[in-house]
């Protein structure tokens, strides 16, 4: 019994040392260790033998049947990594090819633009169609176009407004879109009308009201002679656009260290008045950070939360769905699809 | 910031105002008001009653049997509380009132009930119970004199409504971190005159002996520092009314000297710090810089390790506060405290803000010292200290002259402003006459001089808030009212606005994968963490560091955007067995100096759990021809497919996370435009992602760059028939078809079109290490009919060619 027990060992060691790939192997072990395999069956069968042989053949058997199975997941593991040290080798597909046709043919639904990105474009539409130009600029932003130069010195209290991520190199990741108006003024001349809509960082524990990663719109107007008015009926055009044809809106006092006077702008929605954005005129320190002459120049500035603008309009109940991927989410807003 | 209803009308006269007009009024004139909360609501039903007896209760060693005179007949209650005492005047409700109950708790009905076999009808209250403060050990006594029989909130000032004020709107403005300062605001917006508080002076003032002596060796980090000596003090519980003012704007009341300094600080906006006298050693205060590692004990019992530019108060032997932050452990005032010296000082606003903000240590005083507080107000708010002491303390008295150490004084100055500008910059129409009637409500001091006014700025509004002009502007704005502002379209030259280049390619990019071809286009993280860039096999590499993650899988910027994608087709996997995601984003190489070089990407992700690799590398195929298909579609044209990977971009890492033996770049001439490939097995397994998965990376500027430079490859329509020619030609196993289709374009340059693969065979009749591959083309002559002649004589250059490179044409 020992013997066979153990020429039945020898033999599905060598069958696993010798399976050629992962289908070779579960045929090894099916045939030796699966539930109908020869090394199992034989352990039923212990059961039947003198008591005196029992223990010792049991024990045997168990300790054949360890052996195969760990020789089996060894081989099986030095078959993966064969196999990825030979990919190049043994999977090479020549990239100057064609798609195989009915691959091709089955990819061509589901597709969807993401929330954010929609009223991101249909914001610069209306930007673009009143004559502002659209700019960018760099998430990773310095402390001077990120603060100093929006009257954010250091050790303000108003840097406690915006938790900030630091960047091991000194630099910070944007706290908001504010500082592409330093940067549009510091490369051009009034008279200026320009947005920048894009992603913005806060230092924030993630939950259902509070991402790190979010969007803002940025808008500024310097010219000569520019006045609350003006800033008053951009924005009101603006909402009217994406919100509704006759919204109401309302300017309250509101304090931003980068404007004088500074606004929080209100609208009713959906029957409630909600705070929407901040605004103001361009503080003279920031204009003379971006090389202009405050007593010839004036401006408005204006922030509006993108992604609370899109909770807004959907009624989306958790902000993390922005940044998430989950395809349940995103495939609602298919109706908003356009090039 | 909290601001009493009842408070500021002991200020301002708000008869014509209630509570919610006020909250209006102040939230579009001044700053917003974001909450309102009722004290003593439901307590209409609460009598003032006399415990006229107090006998023990029969069957009950820990309650009492009261009778109470509220008006009508007598009362017996049954009363628990200890401290109930006969002749007591208490808050008495009777059965059928309805009580608030403490925080949290909620409002109950009071029945006539037996308790342990006595009828005890109402109940003598406790605050708790009338949602007045957190005190339930005893009973509410009210003071003696208090009349009886009459509604408890008739009898005291107990009802209030509080408005809670957005701090951020204030942040800027220091004179509004106490209640004067809104009362001078109200005042401005209801034309009415405020009432100040009453300060010590005249005779209560000694003009004779010398003053306790403080020196201030940093003059830049204290502005002035006054001190008042007061003796004679008794301390111990406040009076009710300090009580229930300081509780119901969420002060704990400590003892009557603890909250004298925190009620001159709610009305005031003055930080206050008493000293015990006793305690102040050597009989001198010296505010001054700390030395390096000078330790002291604060208020809450910890030592407290200080730097230099850390302030310090020290009295002849060492540290006995933490100037603006908190008070020492050893000096603070005790309930057997006689004689005290007052502090009302003038911090530096950055130096207090850093030693708080490094000992996480912020407080009322803090907050408020690093708003810019006015100078003046130092004196003010010690005055009025003083005279509350005075007032509420029989017997005690100033003993000595004030210590005032002024170093830097308030400088009135001058801000001049043209009414033109005001109107100009509100757009609104407002009247000279208004606009110096507006200024002057405020206090400030407005002359007419030509054009405009020349405008005296009050110490109160000096430290940083008002300026310049357009400081100005602002006041006169938001007191008139932003309702009246009328829109007014901006004048602009005519000029074409067209969207930024790199938006343009996201939005075709989005017309082609989300529309065309099938991508959900999502938004990933610009940071990961450890984990995921192990996963990507980017463990190693030099990242830019988050310097203060909120998590360990968000602390460093990503250098691709595999690990995005492929974290979210992992988490869709189990409900999408297959899908494609797209995204458009950036990435960031670490520099050493500047901004870091960050590089827009567009980035490409397809997945098949089920894909068993038939046909071999149909992900990687089909992913690349989405790829070309959408440069195709953004008419970017030549370019060339070549196989093999490399970086994207200089300083971003090699695309390890492909598969060796399938991964791709695209060129346009020299320029990199993407690199694509299947994912390689081993990073898909990282993420668990079952089956096949394929990725491809676009570098956004130089296709920007190409897509700018514009041209059109317009060929004229073809006005001839063409002749198809199909050949199958058996080359090495590793000749790319896109070299082979080259050999054959080249070879008849000019009469060849449409060249594609149609079949690629490998085994039975083809040598080992070799494939045939089938093309199919289109010769033609521009100029005339293509001859047989003609046609042959191009097939045979292109057979030609073929075997030129030792490449055999099967069935030739």
């Amino acid at each position: 019994m020992l013997d066979d027990l153990q020429a039945l060992e020898q033999e599905a060691l060598a069958a696993a040392a010798s399976a050629a790939d992962p289908a070779a192997l579960d045929a090894v072990q099916s045939e030796y260790v699966g539930k109908k395999g020869r090394i199992s069956g034989l352990l039923r069968t212990v059961g039947q033998l003198p008591p005196e042989q029992r223990g010792p053949v049991g024990k045997a058997a168990n300790l054949a049947r360890r052996a195969v199975e760990s020789a089996i997941e060894a081989r099986r593991e030095a078959l993966i990594a064969e196999a990825d040290a030979n990919l190049g080798e043994t999977e090479w597909v020549d990239a100057t090819l064609p798609p195989p046709a009915e691959v091709a043919e089955a990819r061509r639904t589901g597709g969807t633009i993401h929330p954010i990105t929609s009223l991101v474009r249909e914001m610069e539409a209306i930007f673009l169609s009143m004559g502002f130009e659209t700019l960018d600029g760099p998430w990773a932003e310095d402390d001077h176009h990120n603060f100093g130069a929006l009257n954010i010195p250091a050790d303000h209290p108003a840097r406690d407004m915006q938790d900030t991520y630091w960047l091991s190199d000194g630099n910070l990741l944007r706290t908001h879109t504010s500082p592409v108006q330093v940067r549009a003024m510091e490369t051009q001349a009034p008279p200026i009308r320009a947005v920048c809509l894009g992603r913005v960082f806060r230092h924030e524990e993630l939950d259902a009201t509070h991402e790190n990663t979010f969007h803002q719109c940025e808008g500024l107007l310097v010219d000569r002679g520019v006045s609350v008015g003006h800033m008053l009926y951009v924005l009101r055009t603006l909402l009217r656009e994406i919100l509704d044809d006759d919204v109401e809106v309302r300017l309250r006092p509101g304090y931003f260290p980068f404007v004088e006077p500074g606004f929080e702008m209100d609208v009713v929605f959906r029957g409630k008045w909600m705070e929407l954005l901040g605004c103001g005129m361009v503080h003279p320190y920031v204009l003379e950070q971006g090389g202009i002459d405050p007593e010839t120049y004036s401006g408005f500035a204006f922030g509006l939360g993108i992604d609370r603008l899109v909770m807004l309009k959907h009624g989306v109940e958790d902000v993390r769905h922005f940044m998430g991927g989950d395809l349940r989410f995103l495939r609602q807003f298919e109706g908003g699809l356009e090039g | 910031m909290k601001l009493s209803y009842r408070w500021l009308s002991e200020m301002v006269d708000l008869s014509e105002t209630p509570p919610s007009v006020l909250k209006q009024r102040l939230t579009f004139h001044t700053a917003e008001i974001e909450g309102q909360e009722e004290i003593g609501r439901g307590l209409e039903a609460v009598l003032t009653g006399r415990v006229v007896a107090v006998r023990p209760h029969p069957n009950a060693d820990k309650l009492r049997l009261c009778t109470v005179e509220a008006g009508g007949e007598p009362i017996e209650v049954v009363c628990g509380a200890p401290n109930v005492a006969e002749g007591q005047v208490i808050a008495y409700a009777p059965e059928g009132a309805t009580l608030p109950g403490g925080e949290g708790e909620e409002p109950f009905t009071l029945e006539a009930r037996e308790i342990r076999g006595v009828l005890s009808r109402g109940m003598i209250c406790s605050e708790r119970e009338m949602g007045l403060g957190e005190d339930h050990d005893g009973i509410l006594v009210l003071p003696d004199d208090t009349p009886v029989g009459v509604p408890l909130i008739e009898a005291l000032p107990i009802t209030d409504t509080i408005l809670e004020i957005d701090n951020v709107c204030i942040t800027h403005r220091p004179d509004l971190w106490g209640h004067v300062g809104w009362a001078r605001e109200a005042g401005a917006l209801l034309h009415a005159t405020p009432t100040f508080p009453a300060v010590a002076e005249g005779d209560a003032i000694p003009s004779e002996g010398e003053p306790f002596p403080i020196a201030i060796d940093d003059p830049d980090g204290c502005r002035r520092y006054v001190g008042i000596v007061i003796e004679g003090l008794v301390n111990g519980p406040s009076p009710l009314w300090l009580k229930r003012r300081l509780e119901g704007l969420g002060v704990r009341s400590i003892d009557l000297l603890v909250d004298l300094t925190n009620l001159v600080l709610l009305e005031q906006g003055q930080p206050l710090h008493a000293f015990d006298l006793r305690h102040v050693r050597g009989g001198e205060i010296r505010v001054r810089t700390a030395t390096v590692g000078e330790t002291m004990t604060t208020l809450d019992g910890q030592e407290r390790t200080l730097e230099p530019g850390d302030l310090v108060i020290a009295d002849g032997e060492g540290p006995v506060a933490l100037a603006g932050v908190m008070g020492g452990e050893d000096s603070e005032v005790r309930g057997d405290t006689t004689a005290i010296l007052l502090e009302s000082a003038t911090f530096d606003p950055v130096r207090i803000r850093r030693t708080s903000t490094r000992l996480g240590l912020r407080s009322e005083a803090s907050a408020r010292f690093e708003k810019n507080l006015d100078p003046e107000l130092a004196m003010q708010a010690a005055l009025r200290f003083a005279q509350l002491c005075l007032e509420l303390v029989p017997g005690c008295r100033i003993s000595r002259p004030i210590s005032d150490c002024y170093p830097r004084p308030y400088e009135p100055f001058d801000v001049d402003l043209p009414y033109g500008m005001v109107r100009r910059r509100l757009g609104l129409r407002v009247g000279d006459f208004r606009i110096r009637g507006i200024l002057q409500s405020l206090g400030f001091r407005a002359v007419e001089d030509g054009e405009g006014m020349r405008v005296t700025i009050p110490s109160w509004r000096a430290t940083k808030d008002i300026e310049r002009a357009e400081d100005l502007v602002e006041e006169v704005g938001r007191i008139e009212g932003y309702h009246k502002l009328t829109p007014v379209a901006p004048v602009a030259p005519m000029q074409p606005m067209l969207a930024r280049p790199a938006r343009a390619v996201e939005r075709k990019a989005a017309a082609v994968l989300s529309l065309e071809r099938g991508y959900a286009e999502v938004k990933h993280r610009s940071f990961y963490g450890a984990e995921d860039a192990e996963r990507v096999g980017l463990g190693d590499v030099a990242h830019l560091m988050v310097a203060n993650p909120t998590s360990k899988d968000h602390d460093r910027l990503i250098l691709t955007s595999a690990a995005g994608l492929l974290r979210m087709a992992a988490g869709n996997q189990h409900r999408e067995p297959a899908g494609r995601l797209w995204a458009s984003s950036r990435v960031f190489v670490p520099r050493d100096e500047g901004l870091p070089d960050e590089r827009g990407v567009l980035a490409m992700l397809s997945w098949d759990t089920s894909d068993a690799d038939t046909p071999a590398g149909a992900q990687f195929l089909a992913l690349l021809d989405d790829l070309r298909g959408l440069l195709a579609r953004m008419g970017l044209d030549g370019v060339e497919v070549r196989n093999g990977a490399c970086a994207l971009a200089p300083g971003l890492p090699e695309p390890c996370w492909l598969h060796p033996g399938r991964q791709a770049v695209l060129m346009r001439g020299d320029t990199l435009v993407a690199v694509v490939g299947e994912v390689l097995p081993a990073v898909a397994r990282a993420w668990d992602l079952e089956g096949r998965a394929a990725f491809a990376e676009i570098a956004l500027d130089p296709l920007v760059a190409a897509l700018d430079e514009g041209g059109s490859r317009y060929e004229p329509v073809l006005r001839y028939p063409v002749v198809p020619f199909d050949v199958a030609v058996v080359v090495p196993r590793r000749t790319p078809a896109g070299d082979v289709a080259a050999v054959m374009r080249d070879a008849v340059e000019g009469s060849v079109r449409d060249v594609r693969v149609f079949d690629v065979y490998e085994g039975e009749g083809i040598a080992e290490g070799h494939r045939s591959l089938a093309l199919r083309c289109e010769l033609y002559d521009r100029e005339a009919t293509l001859s047989p002649k003609a046609a042959d004589a191009l097939r045979g250059a292109i057979t030609a060619a073929f075997e030129a490179r030792g490449w055999s044409v099967r069935g030739a």
